[in-house]
């Protein structure tokens, strides 16, 4: 179980958003649980947020940082590109379109890093299901 | 504020006999004078102050109602429409009494669909939502241009009543899309006007397929809130529905910047609509209950459907839309574009409710009130009221709840302030930067429109004394003894 703190400013609610789909995935609980880390997502033209892990919470923070264990600077389409398969991540990091400083030749960072954010953000782009319409047409 | 009248409704005859008449033509089962019953007709969500009708009947067809008006013309009582009591400028308060009369519960049918010449023949007691159902259900290459409302409010007197549409920066208002009426004047004579207007007692059926070219008689019904006559029937015209829909999000990070935008894409003739809100609305929309804005957030952002009807067709208009914006940007502005229903996924998926209308914003219903100030604005004050209004809203201390629109190809927009508030609590506050605005908006030449009594009494002083005897002469002469929701625009 991961406790993800309920936000106030457009990029943290994205954010809550997309991690709150997979608050319950095993998967998400694995790498995000004790990850310790605070991450800063600066998605452009917006400004840069502050993820922070600690212990079973997610945290954010409208600011960037000093001294985050890493930082990642991409454009909203850059992102939505790669959150519906139009871009592969890796391809993007190569070619500029997203910039992380921070990675390092850490692979446990890489696996959560993708996990968390890229992983997530496809799950949330690709679900079907997921139409707020549909599922809630009945009651709108 | 609307102060509360006095009319004496029973001058001329008892109550008790009154309520006899309604039941002889309505039925026991369909007239109530029950302090129970009245109450949620004496009030809406807005500031306006509550009234309580003498009684509630629920009409089941037109002979019923011409009864009604001319027993109602007799004695003088006044006779207020409604239909699902949604609006927001207390216009089917009752404010001298009188009789409500409820379209909603049983006038309320769909009459006919024809699909040739894209029209709908409504009762006044059509909803949105029922309306888009039918269509989806058995008429799906066609659509309605629905509001930013609830699907449960009433079709008829959107319309008549010059409301918004999602088609707004193609058709405008949507009053110029009705193609026809059946109203009851005064004297119980029904007339039909349109092209339904040949023929004795009844029309044909598609026969309501236009507006012109005889003299528009429309204009005696259009945006007069019920004073001149009951509407019991009305054509409004459908569109056709392009199977490529591609919504698109503008941010905009400068206050002003949406002002040469909505000018520049009005007028490009390549989106259906565009929904302008301040970051608040946005954010309330998504459920932030006291919504801020944040440094680094947008200061506006746009929801806009643009449909196609092949790929080619829209890439063309995403491409001159990205023009638009490049252009603008070099001049200056801080814009930009993104795909809304990609966005929408990750930001929140209630944020498409302000596009799959209509819908219930359910936190704009969140507190016991909810008002606002809509006006047609002249587009190139757009930046003037950005910043007055602005100013006004950080002086009061509310956060700013804006929304504008481009309507029809660029000729006129729209301003619309909007509040929800807490009843007893913050409504004095709000109802006085609510004035503020409405005169910062009138002085710059905006026309509000689904007017309270409060904001016709600011609009007489400034309107040309000739307009006001020719209004003044025509509702007489429509109503001479001011049975058809008495008040509204002061009269």
């Amino acid at each position: 179980m991961i406790n993800i703190e309920f936000p106030d400013d457009l990029i943290s609610l994205s954010l809550y958003n997309v991690f709150n789909s997979r608050k319950d995935d095993k998967k998400f609980i694995k790498y995000a649980k004790d990850w310790n880390a605070k991450i800063v997502l600066h998605i452009e033209p917006f400004y840069p947020v502050t993820v922070i892990f600690d212990g079973s919470n997610i945290n954010f923070e409208r600011k960037e940082y000093p001294n985050p264990d890493m930082k990642v600077k991409i454009h909203i389409n850059t992102m939505l590109d790669i959150a519906n398969d139009r871009l592969n991540p890796f391809f993007a990091i190569e070619e500029g379109h997203m910039e992380i400083e921070g990675l390092g030749e850490d692979s446990g960072k890489i696996m959560r890093f993708y996990n968390i954010f890229v992983v997530s953000m496809q799950m949330v782009a690709q679900e079907p299901n997921v139409n707020y319409y549909e599922i809630n047409k009945n009651t709108r | 504020m609307t102060a509360i009248k006095q009319r004496n409704v029973f001058e001329k005859i008892s109550k008790d006999k009154v309520y006899s008449k309604l039941v002889e033509i309505f039925g026991s089962d369909y007239v109530t004078d029950k302090k129970v019953d009245l109450y949620p007709y004496s009030q809406d969500m807005t500031e306006n102050k509550p009234h309580m009708p003498d009684f509630v009947v629920i009409p089941e067809n037109k002979e019923q109602l011409i009864e009604l008006v001319k027993f109602c013309n007799e004695y003088s009582i006044p006779i207020v429409p409604y239909t699902t009591g949604n609006n927001v400028g207390g216009l089917t308060i009752p404010d001298y009494g009188g009789i409500v009369v409820d379209f909603g519960k049983k006038m309320n049918k769909i009459l006919h669909i024809n699909e040739n010449m894209m029209f709908a023949l409504l009762e006044p007691g059509v909803t949105f939502g029922q309306l888009k159902k039918h269509l989806d259900e058995n008429f799906p290459s066609l659509r309605y241009s629905f509001p930013n409302a609830p699907p449960y409010s009433g079709v008829v007197g959107n319309a008549l009543l010059s409301g918004m549409t999602n088609l707004g920066a193609k058709i405008g208002s949507m009053a110029d899309s009705i193609n026809g009426l059946e109203v009851i004047t005064f004297d119980g004579s029904v007339a039909r006007i349109g092209s339904c207007f040949y023929g004795n007692e009844k029309a044909e059926d598609d026969s309501w397929w236009c507006r012109y070219p005889m003299p528009d008689l429309m204009g005696l019904f259009v945006n007069f809130q019920g004073m001149t006559g009951l509407v019991t029937k009305c054509a409004v015209q459908l569109w056709p529905k392009e199977p490529i829909e591609k919504p698109q999000l503008v941010v905009f990070f400068g206050l002003t910047d949406l002002g040469p935008f909505l000018r520049e894409v009005g007028r490009a003739d390549i989106v259906n609509d565009v929904a302008a809100f301040s970051v608040e609305v946005a954010k309330m929309e998504v459920g932030i209950p006291e919504p801020v804005r944040y440094p680094g957030e947008p200061l506006y952002t746009a929801v806009m459907p643009i449909s196609a009807k092949t790929e080619n067709q829209m890439n063309a208009k995403l491409e001159i839309l990205n023009g638009i914006i490049e252009k603008l940007n070099k001049e200056g502005t801080d814009i930009h574009l993104i795909d809304y229903n990609e966005f929408a996924k990750l930001f929140g998926l209630k944020a498409l409710n302000i596009y799959n209308l209509p819908s219930q914003i359910l936190s704009l219903h969140e507190y016991s009130g909810l008002t606002w100030f809509g006006a047609y604005a002249p587009s190139h004050i757009f930046e003037e009221l950005i910043e007055k209004t602005d100013e006004l809203y950080r002086k009061h201390g509310v956060p700013p709840f804006n929304y504008l629109k481009i309507m029809k190809g660029g000729h006129y927009g729209i301003f619309r302030p909007i509040f929800r508030f807490k009843k007893f609590t913050d409504q004095e506050k709000i109802f006085k930067l609510l004035e503020e605005i409405a005169d910062v908006c009138i002085d710059l030449g905006c026309i509000p429109y689904k007017t309270p009594s409060w904001l016709t009494a600011k609009l007489r002083k400034k309107i040309n004394p000739g307009w006001i005897s020719l209004f003044e002469k025509i509702k007489h002469c429509m109503d001479p003894n001011n049975i058809f929701n008495p008040g509204r625009w002061n009269t």
